[in-house]
């Protein structure tokens, strides 16, 4: 009786931190920031929406060259487009924010339900929930991500329900059956990967039957109990592969093909983008192998890590002992977790997939980490190790719980960005490796901005595509214009994440413009920064110089030079003007000057290279050209002169 | 006769100085345009063959992975027997 009490206490408890869950994330849904990806996904959800509603007519939704979008399937994005346009919200952000909110909340369920399969106590349930609201890298995109957190709780899903089918076996119950079915059929609707949730299943199914070979004799021999089962396996492949199609346009062209040309795709995925890691820029296609083992090192909180560790370590004690102590009902299924979460990290890594954006795209390993560690706090509660060791270990974890959450209060909605303290710390991190990729310190810093301006008419130029905050500004037109090259384009106020910049500019200052009027920080970090513009000699100066009007160009660009001394793209502009003119000491020393600024520099490089195939060294050019291209290997604009001097040279 | 000396000088310094118009001319061809992308959609690399590819062997990996832990969890078993 005591003990059936203890249990229904712990459900509760398991639920009651749902709800709160439920209600903190209600509340903090409207103040979410909106992410670069929302901005890239939404306006394609809207357009599959269309694709149904007009009966196929309208294909622009598989009209996607540049931007793959058509390979996703991005089935909560697609609801959301769906529901904001049949009953006319205004706020579309808003509502996307709380269907994030939702599937976060689902995913912490099914964590949960994970945890309870793994230890029988709900306790550990209550913990992991817990343990995921305090993981920054989780919790921080729950509202605006909405492919790779879905696609983490139908992960965490399909996980729970392969246990219980296969804890149900020989005769597995239909209930289970259809939900796995459809958890695998959501995760699929979402990104082709979730293709892998059949392999599991599979996997599971094999090593069971071998681990018990009377199941399988008395499977085989009993007409009535094979052909429910292979029944239950036709239901999971017919659900969970076709109705995981339903709402994707692409894929439904040609269902067999098109989902697996998507898979085959997204491991090898052709974008790249230009990521700082270990203080270096590279494209994302550049990483090394160990960018994600890394990256997870260095962004878990500590207290997951300790508690990951305790697990591991006390399965390992567990695995000394004798086979026959081993052996219980909990095996197969701790296992069989434990590979759900190391096989996706082994699996990129031996294909080289092309990997960004710190973990997001393994945001659906983060939840295991957190099962895992509350399942070692368990087991060490549950040990025979004396109190005086149990106790202060167990306090050391709550108390490491800390870190994160104060983090999360004092940052948020760009409370994702958190380095633990074993990485040093965000401090450290910043300008070493990627900060805030998904720019939600643009949410503030634009909320201060349209402040500021008041009913002044301005246009505003951002280096990121949130023109959202501005939609409802009349006043302010937005421009979207790269954060160095912000002198080619016509603006007032410039308003830029710190992003995309050269390690070298941040460690040493020479990428802070004397026209910034306010910098917003993160932890002591610049994550964005306004820039007011008090004249526009540097962009007169480049359209003169467009024009043709060297001269006139030249005087403006000196003078927005003696404005902004740091500003390297107008060195760039006044070098091409002195090579043009044959100015070569003049254009020597504004070169020196440029680098002296920024020394990776790839318009400066080209222009050096240019020099030198004038004078007819092309082997020097095409040695400086070999510079830039270690810099930069996609820098596309130096494949001209590069072609030039390898007919020269006849390479 | 001093205007016709200062037309062949003119015409002798334009002259002269030809190539090097040339030159900027057509070195300025090749410098149009210098943006540095911060992202790139499908493109590849300006030397090719630079950027590695994984191998595409999804199914083989897979099965790999499958005959591996059933090959283990028979094994395990048989000493379990013993």
């Amino acid at each position: 009786m005591n003990r059936y009490i203890d249990i229904l206490t712990a459900r509760n408890s398991f639920f009651v931190s749902l709800l709160l869950a439920a209600v903190l994330l209600t509340f903090l849904a409207p103040k979410a920031a909106v992410n670069v990806d929302e901005q890239l996904h939404y306006p394609h959800a809207k357009k599959v929406v269309n694709w149904y509603f007009t009966g196929g007519e309208d294909i622009s939704c598989l009209e996607t060259p540049v931007t793959n979008l058509k390979y996703y399937g991005q089935s909560v994005d697609n609801y959301t487009a769906l529901i904001n346009r049949v009953f006319s919200i205004d706020n579309e952000f808003r509502a996307r924010h709380f269907t994030g909110a939702f599937f976060f909340l689902i995913l912490m369920f099914f964590a949960g339900l994970i945890a309870y399969q793994l230890t029988g106590s709900f306790w550990v349930s209550t913990l992991t929930v817990i343990s995921m609201l305090a993981m920054p890298r989780l919790f921080g995109q729950a509202f605006g991500n909405l492919k790779d957190i879905p696609f983490a709780t139908g992960y965490m899903a399909g996980v729970y329900f392969i246990i219980r089918f296969i804890k149900e076996l020989p005769r597995p119950k239909w209930r289970t059956t259809t939900w796995l079915g459809f958890a695998i059929a959501f995760t699929i609707s979402l990104r082709a990967g979730g293709l892998i949730l059949f392999a599991y299943l599979g996997l599971a199914v094999v090593a069971y039957i071998i681990s018990k070979p009377f199941y399988l004799k008395h499977i085989v021999s009993t007409k009535l109990c094979l052909v429910r089962l292979l029944g239950q396996g036709a239901v999971i492949v017919i659900i969970g592969y076709f109705a995981g199609l339903l709402f994707w346009p692409f894929a439904l062209r040609d269902v067999f093909r098109n989902p697996l040309e998507s898979l085959s795709m997204m491991e090898h995925y052709k974008v790249s983008i230009r990521q700082i890691f270990e203080g270096e820029l590279l494209w994302s296609t550049q990483l090394p192998w160990y960018y994600l083992p890394k990256w997870i090192l260095i962004s878990t909180p500590e207290f997951i890590i300790s508690g990951f560790l305790i697990c591991i370590i006390l399965l390992t004690i567990f695995w000394a002992k004798p086979v026959r102590i081993r052996l219980s009902k909990q095996l197969y299924s701790e296992l069989f977790v434990f590979f759900t979460l190391l096989f996706p990290i082994i699996y990129v890594i031996i294909i080289g997939s092309n990997l960004y954006s710190g973990v997001r795209q393994m945001l659906f390993v983060l939840p295991l980490f957190a099962v895992f560690s509350s399942v070692g706090i368990f087991k060490l509660l549950n040990s025979n190790y004396r109190n005086i060791v149990k106790f202060p270990i167990v306090i050391l974890f709550f108390i490491l719980m800390i870190l994160p959450v104060k983090h999360q209060a004092e940052t948020f909605p760009a409370d994702y960005i958190y380095f633990n303290s074993v990485s040093g710390g965000n401090k450290k991190a910043w300008s070493n490796y990627e900060y805030d990729y998904y720019f939600h310190s643009i949410k503030k810093s634009s909320d201060y901005l349209i402040e500021l301006i008041g009913d002044e008419e301005i246009t505003v130029a951002t280096n990121c595509n949130l023109s959202n905050y501005f939609e409802n500004v009349p006043n302010i037109k937005y421009q979207y214009s790269r954060y160095l090259e912000r002198s080619s384009e016509d603006w007032d106020y410039g308003l830029f994440g710190v992003n995309y910049i050269h390690p070298f500019q941040l460690k040493n200052k020479t990428w802070q413009s004397s026209q910034i009027i306010k910098t917003f920080y993160h932890r002591g970090n610049p994550v964005a920064v306004l820039l007011k513009r008090s004249d526009k000699n540097d962009f007169n100066g480049i359209s003169e110089i467009a024009e043709g009007n060297m001269e006139s160009g030249e005087v403006l660009i000196r003078k927005a030079i003696k404005t902004d001394p740091k500003n390297v793209w107008l060195f760039v502009y006044l070098a091409k003007v002195y090579l043009g003119q044959n100015e070569l000491e003049k254009f020597d020393s504004i070169l020196k000057k440029g680098f002296e600024i920024h020394p990776f520099y790839e318009p400066l490089y080209l222009l050096k290279a240019q020099r030198l195939f004038d004078e007819k060294k092309y082997g020097k050019s095409l040695e400086t050209l070999d510079q830039l291209i270690e810099i930069n290997p996609r820098y596309k604009n130096a494949a001209r002169l590069l072609k030039a001097v390898k007919d020269k040279l006849d390479k | 006769m001093k205007t016709v000396k200062r037309f062949f000088a003119l015409l002798m310094l334009n002259i002269l100085s030809l190539p090097y118009i040339l030159m900027a001319q057509d070195g300025g061809t090749y410098i149009d345009n210098m943006d540095v992308q911060d992202s790139s959609y499908m493109e590849q690399d300006l030397l090719a063959g630079a950027e590695q590819s994984g191998s595409n062997s999804t199914v083989i990996i897979v099965v790999v992975v499958i005959v591996v832990v059933v090959v283990a969890v028979f094994l395990f078993l048989k000493k379990k027997k013993k």
